[in-house]
């Protein structure tokens, strides 16, 4: 499966003295998909002497059903059929990453995760994940998986965010709840 | 009144003609040789002619004490008749078989008379149908989205749907005079509770829905007696897989990222990275961002939303349902297309390692 490049095309400016001109020069050639032997803009020097197809189907979102060809076992003979195609193309420029790509460097031991419990439970209150993650050089979500805070810290915690939502009006306490049912849509309960 | 035996010869003389009357010739009972009820004799191949009875001989044959069997005639119901040719049923299946699979256990409690052991029957066969398929086509589904398949093929829903579709109608009390091609159960009062423990006994009735679904099942059963393993293969691929179900929408991940990430350790392959394809209206009120999940060069999946996180999620749950949706590439042999015929050729089905545990 490979992600298509979505080409942009030039902006259209309105600017031509009469209406005969402006339409002309808004006149739309076809698309050079849509013109046999015209990929990449080349036109085409003569009709095709055969019957041909075009196959130009509307933009989509890929189909699940269609199993990438690093996910085909390997006894499936789609694979090795897929995978000569893959070869033969230039190594594409892949797009951008979201996120700022980082490596893992494990560089914590047990007993420096010892460490880290041990000033959680001392002062849960001074030793908060992110202080721990600063230390320790870590994310905040491992300092909160290895080291958890105490019991009674999580009630004062949760107690506290309780009086925040009690402030809340109906928008936001509606806009909340709208956010988090959406959200746990996107796992595909939403259905898209 | 005497108890009215049926047989499975005249479902012929029936389809010919309904409205003939049928000679019913005394017979006369030896106390050897085991003679069957009318249940094990419409399943039975030999035809045999109808006739009264004096006494139970057969040992399954219930006690003296115990209530006759409703004066239903199943040859008296253009109504079976009209199901039974609607069906495209075999003339080897007897009306009689379809009459009984019509009568709930809440209609008629003793078991000779009722549908229940061929709703059991064929239940398991559908169950077996059903698992076979899935699990032949997609050999990766998980065990949740494997299960809520399967009850959206063979469960009592989709099949008290096909009963609905075929035309049955119920009887609005199992009265024995009603129409042998009616429906007959016991109604629950309305207001009844029946799911969990508050659900009352059988006897007290039951919801439509399920005396419908037991029907479907008890009439796959008579398919598969009657007529065949062949045939109720068949009967299955023309009125339960012809239904059209989206299995990509069964799935519900909690954490797709993170499953996802498991699945390329696993499975060896390198860590996928989120990669933003395509963008538009970024500052404007509806944006929509088109993200792609890669692995090394390879594009695992792709997913769009209204903000980067949205498009990010969606394209891991893509990704999964690409490595869980995969299916075989020729159509594959199903399991039972040996009992159809042994001595096809047969290449066995594709047996996964299971679904990522996060």
């Amino acid at each position: 499966m490979n992600c298509p490049d979505i080409s942009s095309r030039e902006s259209i400016t309105r600017g031509e003295a009469t209406s005969r001109r402006l339409t002309k020069k808004l006149r739309l050639g076809p698309h050079p998909s849509m013109i046999v032997g015209g990929h990449g803009g080349v036109a085409p020097t003569a009709s095709p002497a055969i019957n041909h197809i075009i196959h130009n189907p509307p933009s989509a979102a890929p189909s699940v059903f269609a199993t990438p060809n690093l996910f085909l076992p390997k006894e499936d003979p789609r694979r090795d059929a897929l995978l000569a195609i893959g070869d033969s193309k230039a190594r594409a420029k892949l797009p951008p990453p979201v996120k700022r790509p980082y490596e893992k460097n494990y560089h914590l031991g047990e007993a420096e995760i010892a460490e880290m419990r041990t000033l959680r439970a001392e002062n849960p209150n001074k030793w908060t994940r992110g202080k721990l993650a600063e230390e320790f050089g870590t994310s905040r979500f491992f300092a909160g998986m290895v080291a958890e805070t105490t019991a009674a810290r999580k009630e004062e915690m949760q107690g506290r965010l309780a009086t925040i939502k009690s402030r809340w009006g109906k928008i936001r306490t509606n806009a909340r709840f709208e956010r988090t049912r959406r959200r746990a849509g996107w796992g595909g309960a939403d259905g898209q | 009144m005497k108890r009215i035996r049926c047989s499975s010869s005249l479902c012929d003389q029936f389809l010919s003609s309904s409205r003939q009357i049928v000679p019913r010739p005394r017979i006369t009972v030896t106390a050897k040789g085991p003679l069957l009820t009318s249940h094990t004799r419409a399943l039975s191949t030999t035809p045999v002619r109808s006739q009264y009875y004096e006494k139970p001989i057969n040992p399954y044959e219930p006690a003296p004490g115990e209530p006759l069997p409703r004066a239903r005639n199943p040859l008296n119901s253009a109504k079976l008749a009209a199901l039974h040719a609607r069906l495209s049923l075999h003339p080897s299946y007897p009306i009689q078989t379809l009459a009984r699979a019509l009568i709930d256990q809440s209609a008629d409690p003793i078991r000779f008379y009722n549908n229940s052991s061929l709703a059991y029957l064929g239940n398991s066969l559908l169950g077996y149908y059903g698992a076979e398929h899935f699990m032949c086509t997609y050999p990766r589904l998980p065990t949740l989205v494997l299960k809520s398949a399967m009850a959206a093929f063979v469960g009592p829903r989709p099949l008290a749907a096909i009963g609905r579709e075929w035309g049955v109608e119920t009887a609005f009390e199992p009265t024995p005079d009603v129409d042998a091609g009616l429906l007959q159960f016991k109604r629950l009062p309305p207001g009844t509770t029946v799911k969990g423990h508050l659900r009352p006994a059988r006897s007290e009735g039951v919801p439509e829905e399920e005396a419908m679904a037991n029907f479907v099942r008890a009439t796959f059963a008579g398919v598969y007696l009657h007529e065949g393993v062949a045939a109720s293969r068949q009967f299955f691929r023309q009125h339960v897989m012809s239904r059209k179900l989206d299995v990509d929408q069964l799935f519900n991940f909690v954490q797709p990222t993170r499953e996802l990430s498991r699945l390329c350790a696993r499975e060896g392959f390198t860590p996928p990275v989120a990669r933003l394809i395509s963008e538009t209206g970024r500052m404007s009120r509806s944006p929509v961002f088109i993200v792609g999940v890669y692995s090394g060069q390879e594009c695992l999946g792709q997913g769009h939303g209204a903000s980067m996180d949205e498009a990010r999620i969606r394209a891991a749950v893509n990704a999964l349902k690409g490595w869980y949706l995969y299916s075989p590439a020729n159509p594959v042999d199903l399991p039972s297309k040996m009992d159809v015929d042994p001595a096809a050729s047969f290449a066995p089905a594709m047996i996964d390692v299971g679904e990522v545990i996060v």
